[in-house]
């Protein structure tokens, strides 16, 4: 399988669905799901999961049904709210399908870079560079160690 | 096809098998290790990668059924509580574990005499402390002395992680309610060690470390065994043991990297496969002298499976903790309720170990199971809300041993050369139950005493059991145990088992740095007895 599964208009419905999984927040600078290019790295992961094909191609084409009924598929003629009970309408007919996309859409969208950057930490895997701590304080064990053995002998 | 015969063969290269080999190289005996996974390289590990925690839920997952990679075996444990976890490599399990390096206390070895539960070890704090200590400089332990938690013992050779801001508002929190709690004795080494570089506090431990900083058995005990001759064949899956005329182990029947059998005679076998794997091999092993499995005259083998009970507690704080920098499970311990008072409404007792906060991605699918982070146009704020401002406990509860737990071969699984794969027969004890109910309990007290607004609980944890004791348990009596107190089988005289499946009863902490002091007790002995190792 490859990575083009899905056509164009496809992508555009997936990525606006994917959008309302997570929505954009330009107050923290965080992009969409769909913006992000979530739905790409989901499309590639088709390759190595068969069952979450299984699950996502039904509920996009069953997404596409939707949106042919209520805007002849033009997915941009929506109103933001007409969208979310799409979504809704969605849920109800395909229950897997909104579960299996938020997990997956999670882990890749709070992987990307951009994101961890908005976030406020390095944007970069945790190796090779690490990061800094201060060295441990014993201070803090002043009481403890007054205490007398926890232990039972044995 | 049959190999040169060797002295020794040992079954598994992980914590047990890497100590043991270590101990024996000195003996210049011909020591072969069969190990069903491979060598981890540096580059394997997730932690260089920005998917380092999704990985977490493929090919470095816990639990090998999860993962199934060719060198995984499947478990069935789809009808217990906790779910099994270990990692198939050289290093074994220790390739994925967070490195907490806690010793058992003096009681874990008498439960029975002190408190009426489980039974007494045939061996005894005092003699296996020279033990622990040769492991954890072996291993690089670093930690800090003068713990009232336990008798005066021999300082880690390093100094103690750092705790940062999250560990430090946790003990806040204890030194508050006035309990006890102590750095984490951790097999990381805190300060480049002994050719290992140092921690850069990175907190990918649970995916493996690629900094060599944790002491994971492949990169402690194995180089210098190897270095003095010992070898290792990896993806060799041993299928049984074989016994001759006179009742005495006399080879391995193993499947290579290229699915061929193969028969390794040797003189003396060690198991080395922990909790699950040792009893699945013995249970495998059926012949005319052991219809109902290798070493089990005793009908033991398999049985007083004990994991040990986590309970997860996890709190909510206002203020950011920077609880993704730093080892990820070593930072305090506490063993306020570790010793036994019946008041408590159970016998024995527990641990509590702190965890640092979640990265990104787990933040996100752990706020999606627990309703915190919703989809949709309250997304963020939910998410803002518990990234970075999480910080928790796990309850380590001691298990106690009962018959009925146990492993036993499933009927139908078998693993990818066709060996019949284990099966998890567990139910948690009203015992543990109610020691996981008050540790969860006061686990929100301490949470809240260090600030925490909102707290949440999972327990059992359901993926948690990495622990895996007691399924070949050693002690003096041939009736009552499967192995002597110094790891030689009572009905087998040239087999001898290591791992955690010779445990008695599983105390509450986590059980690698006992494992190993174990292993390095028998080593000495068989190298003490080694005119006579296979006497009455």
């Amino acid at each position: 399988m490859t990575k083009d599964v899905l056509t164009d208009e496809q992508r555009r419905n997936f990525a606006a669905l994917l959008n309302q999984i997570i929505p954009s927040c330009p107050e923290r600078s965080l992009p969409g799901a769909g913006e992000a290019g979530v739905g790409a790295d989901i499309e590639t992961s088709f390759a190595t999961s068969p069952e979450l094909r299984l699950v996502v191609e039904p509920g996009l084409a069953a997404f596409q049904s939707l949106l042919t009924s209520a805007s002849a598929g033009r997915i941009d003629d929506l109103a933001p709210e007409q969208l979310a009970t799409l979504v809704a309408e969605l849920q109800s007919q395909q229950p897997a399908l909104l579960p299996t996309l938020t997990f997956h859409a999670y882990i890749s969208y709070y992987q990307k870079p951009e994101v961890q950057e908005a976030l406020g930490i390095p944007p970069r895997p945790p190796h090779p560079e690490g990061y800094e701590m201060e060295p441990f304080d014993d201070a803090l064990l002043e009481t403890v160690q007054k205490r007398p053995k926890l232990y039972r002998p044995a | 096809m049959s190999e040169a015969p060797v002295d020794v063969v040992i079954i598994g290269a992980g914590a047990s098998g890497a100590a043991l080999a270590w101990s024996l190289a000195d003996t210049k005996m011909n020591i072969l290790c069969l190990e069903q996974g491979d060598w981890v390289k540096a580059e394997d590990y997730p932690g260089s990668g920005d998917d380092w925690e999704a990985r977490q839920f493929t090919d470095f997952g816990f639990s090998p059924n999860q993962r199934g990679r060719d060198e995984d075996y499947p478990v069935n444990d789809s009808e217990s509580p906790i779910h099994t976890s270990m990692f198939n490599a050289v290093g074994g399990s220790t390739i994925l574990y967070a490195a907490h390096f806690p010793r058992l206390h003096p009681s874990d070895f008498r439960t029975k005499t002190l408190d009426g539960v489980g039974e007494d070890w045939p061996i005894d704090y005092q003699q296996l402390a020279p033990y622990y200590d040769t492991n954890e400089r072996m291993m690089g332990v670093s930690g800090l002395a003068g713990d009232p938690a336990y008798p005066a013992k021999t300082p880690p050779p390093l100094p103690p992680l750092p705790l940062g801001k999250l560990g430090e508002t946790l003990a806040g929190g204890f030194n508050k309610l006035g309990w006890h709690w102590w750095p984490s004795d951790s097999a990381i080494a805190s300060q480049d060690y002994e050719g290992r570089a140092g921690c850069i506090n990175a907190g990918t431990c649970l995916v493996g470390c690629p900094h060599g900083a944790k002491g994971s058995s492949d990169v402690t005990y194995w180089p210098d065994a190897i270095r003095q001759g010992v070898r290792i064949k990896t993806h060799c899956r041993v299928r049984e043991i074989t016994v001759d005329e006179n009742g005495m182990a006399d080879s391995v029947i193993y499947y290579d990297a290229d699915g061929n059998e193969q028969r390794q005679r040797a003189e003396i076998v060690v198991m080395a496969c922990n909790g699950i794997g040792t009893p699945r091999l013995l249970l495998n092993s059926v012949s005319k002298q052991f219809p109902n499995g290798l070493a089990n005259r005793s009908g033991l083998v398999g049985k007083n499976l004990m994991f040990h009970p986590y309970g997860l507690v996890r709190g909510i704080f206002e203020e950011p903790l920077e609880g993704y920098k730093g080892a990820t499970g070593c930072c305090i311990i506490s063993k306020e309720f570790y010793e036994t008072d019946t008041a408590r409404g159970f016998k024995r007792g527990y641990s509590f170990e702190m965890l640092r906060g979640m990265g990104p991605v787990f933040t996100a699918l752990s706020g999606m199971g627990s309703g915190h982070i919703p989809i949709g146009a309250q997304h963020h704020d939910g998410y803002a809300q518990l990234f970075d401002r999480t910080a928790g406990m796990v309850v380590i509860c001691e298990d106690l041993p009962e018959e009925s737990n146990s492993i036993t071969l499933d009927p139908d699984l078998k693993d990818s050369n066709g060996i019949p794969a284990p099966k998890v027969n567990y139910r948690l004890s009203e015992n543990s139950r109610a020691m996981l109910d008050h540790g969860v309990a006061r686990g929100r007290e301490v949470l809240e005493a260090a600030g925490a607004i909102d707290c949440m609980t999972e327990a059992p944890l359901q993926p948690a059991g990495w622990h895996l004791m007691g399924t070949a348990r050693m002690g003096d009596d041939p009736e009552r145990s499967v192995v002597n107190s110094w790891g030689r089988s009572h009905d087998v005289r040239n087999l001898f088992i290591i791992d955690g499946s010779i445990f008695v009863t599983a105390g509450g902490v986590n059980p690698t740095n006992t494992i190993q002091a174990l292993t390095l007790h028998i080593a000495d002995t068989i190298k003490e007895r080694l005119a006579t190792l296979f006497d009455d």
